[in-house]
């Protein structure tokens, strides 16, 4: 398919879904959480606001039933080894049922979520997925297997 | 006298005769050209004119994604297949004397130059051929901005500026060419698409450059902060007590 390439930023490449928008955001202040920022990745089936919160903050209250919102979170490397990023590798092959409404940062009707913390290259990381409704479960999710299939973690040297 | 007017008569007829005889030619004309045209005749001048340097490619490969890096240097992916709307794809450089136009009108209208129901994406080379600090400096911040010089070569952008119309359903190109003014792109685009109301939108959008709005504000607060409101006498001098 002509014009689908890897997006590649901050060490982190992918392949984004036919109809997808993805952006990297630079480091930022502070995550939602307290955590230390790293820059960080959205991306869903529908066009992004402009001014995003890095955990969704903005987003999440304005999907429809189809749409479906991924963000992965990079925290500061020294959290890969301890136990909260225990998981190896970005989460891939999710079903329906890992995602729950009491996973969401903020309830939502009719919405559902997925969150995992993990690591990947000595980076640490937490993946978030919200599912807009019963109508993002078939093509969404797809989409979203693909999409996290497809990334690639590379280890980033750190300058002195 | 009589030979006068029978003279005059004579003139006007000649040249009655003479007009018709050019009206005709060029309906014919016009009609040769759209007996060539499998499209509605409206479309093929539209795509005629749209296309400034070659024609369409109406059998090219469809262009899914814009993939590049915003001008702070991170990575954005723009779908232009299986969207809501219609995308504007704008290729305009830094450098270029026609396009400073458009930055200058992108900047008083904060990046609101297209009416809602068509995606505005400008879409400079990538770093490697274009300075991102100077398109920083140039692109307002409301506006999405993606730059990659594999978008150019995906589209065969022969210069800057230069626009492409995609539809949101399938990617076709819907209409391409150059203008010197957002409103002309505007125009073209309704052309291309036979959307008439596209066009109407910004005839009829009485939008006020955002320079004007801040000095409006500014104007405001200061009457405020010297305590004259709405409705206070003294900005209506004439109507003042004690003025006849």
């Amino acid at each position: 398919m002509t014009g689908v390439r890897r997006l590649e930023s901050h060490g982190i490449s992918l392949l984004v879904p036919v109809g997808w928008e993805a952006r990297f955001t630079g480091p930022a202040a502070r995550l939602d959480d307290g955590g230390h920022a790293q820059p960080y990745l959205h991306a869903g089936n529908f066009a992004l606001p402009a001014i995003r919160a890095p955990f969704g903050g903005g987003v999440v209250g304005e999907l429809a039933p189809p749409h479906v919102f991924v963000a992965l979170l990079e925290y500061a490397p020294e959290g890969a080894t301890t136990p909260l990023f225990g998981s190896h590798g970005v989460p891939v092959r999710l079903q329906a049922s890992d995602f729950s409404a009491s996973t969401l940062q903020r309830s939502l009707r009719g919405q559902a979520g997925f969150q995992r913390f993990f690591h990947a290259a000595d980076r640490a990381f937490c993946l978030y997925v919200v599912l807009g409704g019963r109508a993002a479960y078939q093509r969404g999710l797809d989409d979203v297997n693909a999409l996290l299939w497809s990334t690639r973690v590379h280890a980033v040297s750190v300058t002195s | 006298m009589i030979w006068l007017v029978i003279a005059e008569a004579l003139a006007l007829l000649v040249l009655g005769v003479f007009v018709l005889a050019l009206v005709h030619s060029y309906a014919g004309l016009v009609a040769k050209v759209e007996e060539l045209s499998d499209s509605p005749p409206r479309r093929r001048v539209a795509s005629q004119r749209l296309a400034a340097s070659r024609p369409p490619a109406p059998d090219g490969p469809v262009v899914h994604q814009v993939t590049g890096v915003t001008p702070g240097g991170d990575g954005v992916v723009i779908p232009l297949v299986g969207v809501e709307r219609d995308t504007l794809l704008a290729f305009l450089s830094s450098t270029c004397t026609s396009c400073q136009r458009f930055w200058s009108e992108l900047e008083d209208s904060s990046g609101e130059v297209l009416p809602p129901q068509l995606r505005l994406v400008v879409v400079p080379k990538g770093p490697d051929k274009e300075s991102p600090s100077a398109i920083l400096e140039a692109a307002p911040d409301a506006c999405d901005v993606v730059m990659s010089s594999e978008a150019w070569s995906d589209f065969n952008v022969p210069g800057s500026p230069y626009f492409v119309l995609v539809g949101a359903a399938t990617g076709t190109v819907l209409g391409e060419g150059t203008a010197l003014t957002w409103p002309r792109v505007l125009d073209l685009a309704a052309v291309a698409t036979g959307d008439d109301a596209l066009a109407e939108v910004m005839r009829h959008d009485a939008r006020k450059p955002a320079s004007d709005l801040r000095r409006e504000t500014d104007v405001d607060r200061l009457l405020l902060d010297a305590g004259i409101r709405p409705g206070d006498p003294s900005l209506y001098p004439n109507h003042a007590p004690g003025i006849e």
